[in-house]
């Protein structure tokens, strides 16, 4: 993939945060999902960096 | 009159959604002044000057809810603090239609199948894992949160290149994908004029007057204000270029930024000259260039200037400067006349940051002296009492965080507007009335109140004070831009056809002024 291969997709959009985003991209027919977002529940920056870690690895798929 | 101030410890509710709280609560019999804020600086500075503050506010951190009333009796406030749990609960037009809410990122990916933007628009604190969480699941990123650091931001878009991803932001607030238009963008002309701006005003202004007169739009993309900086090394604004040049419908490329880093425009100059084949309208805000051409490069000094050559690239159309010059004369003599001899000074209010900036700009060259939350040299000594020629972008961080933008949330700067009207050494005030998706439905609505408030206040006398409005805005825009532009009309406002026109006829008038002697 490269960047301007978005050009040549139809945009399907994650909004994560202030909902007037959402519903005006739902206004002109975007596809689009709202996350129900909050505050973290952890700030901890060890939970942090073992969540992280997971995502990595994760990403890596192993 | 009675007061009461709660904290919610450890709520987060958006800025635009308590701003609509506070409106509700303000509404309520009884009630004379609310406030519904998030615990930041800024909200418990504006908090004390209400006189709406307590101990335990002045103590909530970012993360905490602050709700204070003034109201005319302890039944009202009661009676507000049992509606304003179903306002804040309330259940937005998308909630009512039962489309469920993931609570991750996981979630929302396995749901919507081909997901490939996510827009970030959470506090600047938890915006860079949001965004990273986003690239790691191969979404491009429009991030709009601010107070992201430039550490942050160099790792987002270093890991995002090497993803080929977009990282539009921190602190973007435009970009049109695809036609789509993005957070603060307007509905304009479908053309082959391709933008990349690291400045969202500055591209809202460049792709509304392109679409307004003669040409239109293919891809608009937002890079942040910073990505020219020494630190990020334009990044982003390669990576654009790049997908611009190989992107069919695109035939002109418009670059828009503050003046960067001499090393880094170097970079993209060269860069542009090795890899880019299509023209190249380069628009560093202020910045002059020996020459006006340099093989594909094609240097304006202005954002009007800028978008008139882009129109003259894409349409073989030679476009003249919007406001002539004999317009501006005979406006500015009108004007000038009525001026009395204590307003000596021009005042630009800006929603938008690189207006604001190409305000500073233009009254610098005129001026020896001017102020400025933007300027490096004369900050803005006093916000209730200018007195200077001064030019402030509320849209700064400063001035946002915790609360919901000027372009939604006008309040704070029409509270200056009137400070500036009431002010007798304010000669002409300029403002900037950003349209399109995202920004208010009416956002000229306060303004046009609070001057016919003050046009019929005798206590202010006879005083006339030219107010020039740029309604940055295009006809199929969700607001009603005729309407709009009637309403300011009405209210005596000279309408601009662009941010360059408004301040050189602000200019224009004082020079008659001066030249007139004044009443």
């Amino acid at each position: 993939m490269s960047t301007n291969a978005l050009f040549q997709q139809r945009l399907q959009v994650v909004n994560i945060g202030l909902e007037q985003f959402q519903a005006d991209l739902s206004s002109q027919n975007v596809e689009v999902i709202q996350l129900q977002w909050r505050i973290p529940t952890t700030e901890d920056k060890r939970v942090k960096a073992i969540l992280d870690a997971f995502a990595k690895l994760d990403e890596e798929g192993k | 009159m009675r007061k009461r101030v709660i904290v919610h410890k450890g709520v987060y509710y958006d800025s635009v959604k308590l701003m609509l709280v506070t409106n509700e609560m303000n509404a309520l019999e009884g009630i004379l002044e609310t406030a519904v804020v998030m615990g930041t600086d800024l909200n418990k500075e504006t908090l004390r000057r209400t006189d709406l503050i307590s101990p335990e506010a002045e103590a909530a951190t970012p993360t905490d809810m602050i709700v204070a009333f003034a109201a005319e009796s302890e039944a009202a406030i009661d009676a507000a603090l049992k509606n304003l749990d179903d306002s804040l609960n309330a259940r937005s037009a998308a909630e009512e239609s039962g489309a469920y809410r993931p609570k991750s990122l996981d979630t929302a990916v396995k749901m919507q199948p081909g997901s490939n933007l996510c827009i970030i628009s959470v506090p600047g604190k938890y915006a860079k894992d949001t965004a990273m969480e986003a690239l790691r699941k191969n979404l491009h990123v429009m991030l709009f949160s601010d107070n992201v650091s430039l550490e942050e931001e160099l790792e987002l878009k270093q890991y995002a290149a090497q993803k080929e991803l977009f990282v539009m932001g921190p602190d973007c607030g435009t970009a049109m994908i695809n036609t789509i238009p993005l957070c603060f963008s307007n509905k304009v002309n479908r053309g082959d004029v391709g933008i990349v701006a690291a400045s969202g005003t500055g591209a809202q202004e460049v792709m509304v007057l392109v679409s307004e007169h003669g040409a239109g739009i293919s891809q608009v993309i937002g890079t942040g204000g910073r990505d020219l900086s020494v630190e990020i090394n334009g990044l982003m604004v390669l990576q654009s270029l790049a997908a611009l040049n190989e992107d069919t419908e695109t035939k002109v490329i418009v670059l828009i930024s503050k003046p960067p880093a001499p090393s880094v425009a170097q970079r993209v100059i060269s860069f542009i000259k090795e890899k880019i084949e299509k023209p190249v309208v380069i628009n560093f805000l202020g910045q002059s260039f020996a020459q006006k051409t340099d093989g594909v490069i094609h240097f304006e000094q202005t954002l009007e200037d800028a978008a008139l050559k882009a129109i003259t690239l894409s349409a073989g159309i030679k476009k003249e400067p919007l406001m002539k010059n004999e317009i501006i004369e005979t406006i500015a003599a009108n004007e000038g006349a009525q001026l009395g001899d204590t307003q000596t000074h021009i005042c630009g209010l800006y929603s938008g940051g690189t207006l604001a900036y190409e305000c500073l700009l233009m009254l610098e060259d005129a001026y020896d002296y001017v102020e400025s939350n933007l300027s490096k040299k004369h900050k803005v000594k006093d916000l209730q009492n200018l007195a200077a020629h001064t030019t402030i972008d509320f849209g700064e961080d400063a001035f946002t965080v915790g609360r919901a933008h000027p372009m939604i949330d006008p309040s704070l700067r029409n509270a200056s507007f009137v400070d500036a009207l009431k002010n007798e050494s304010v000669a002409v005030l300029i403002l900037d009335m950003v349209l399109g998706y995202g920004a208010h439905m009416e956002p000229h609505k306060v303004f046009v109140d609070s001057l016919h408030k003050f046009n019929g206040n005798s206590a202010v006398g006879s005083r006339h004070v030219p107010v020039i409005v740029n309604i940055v805005g295009s006809k199929n825009d969700p607001q009603n831009y005729q309407q709009i532009a009637k309403d300011l009309e009405s209210a005596g406002v000279i309408i601009a056809p662009s941010n360059q026109s408004a301040v050189k006829l602000a200019i224009a008038i004082l020079e008659q002024k001066r030249m007139q002697g004044g009443k």
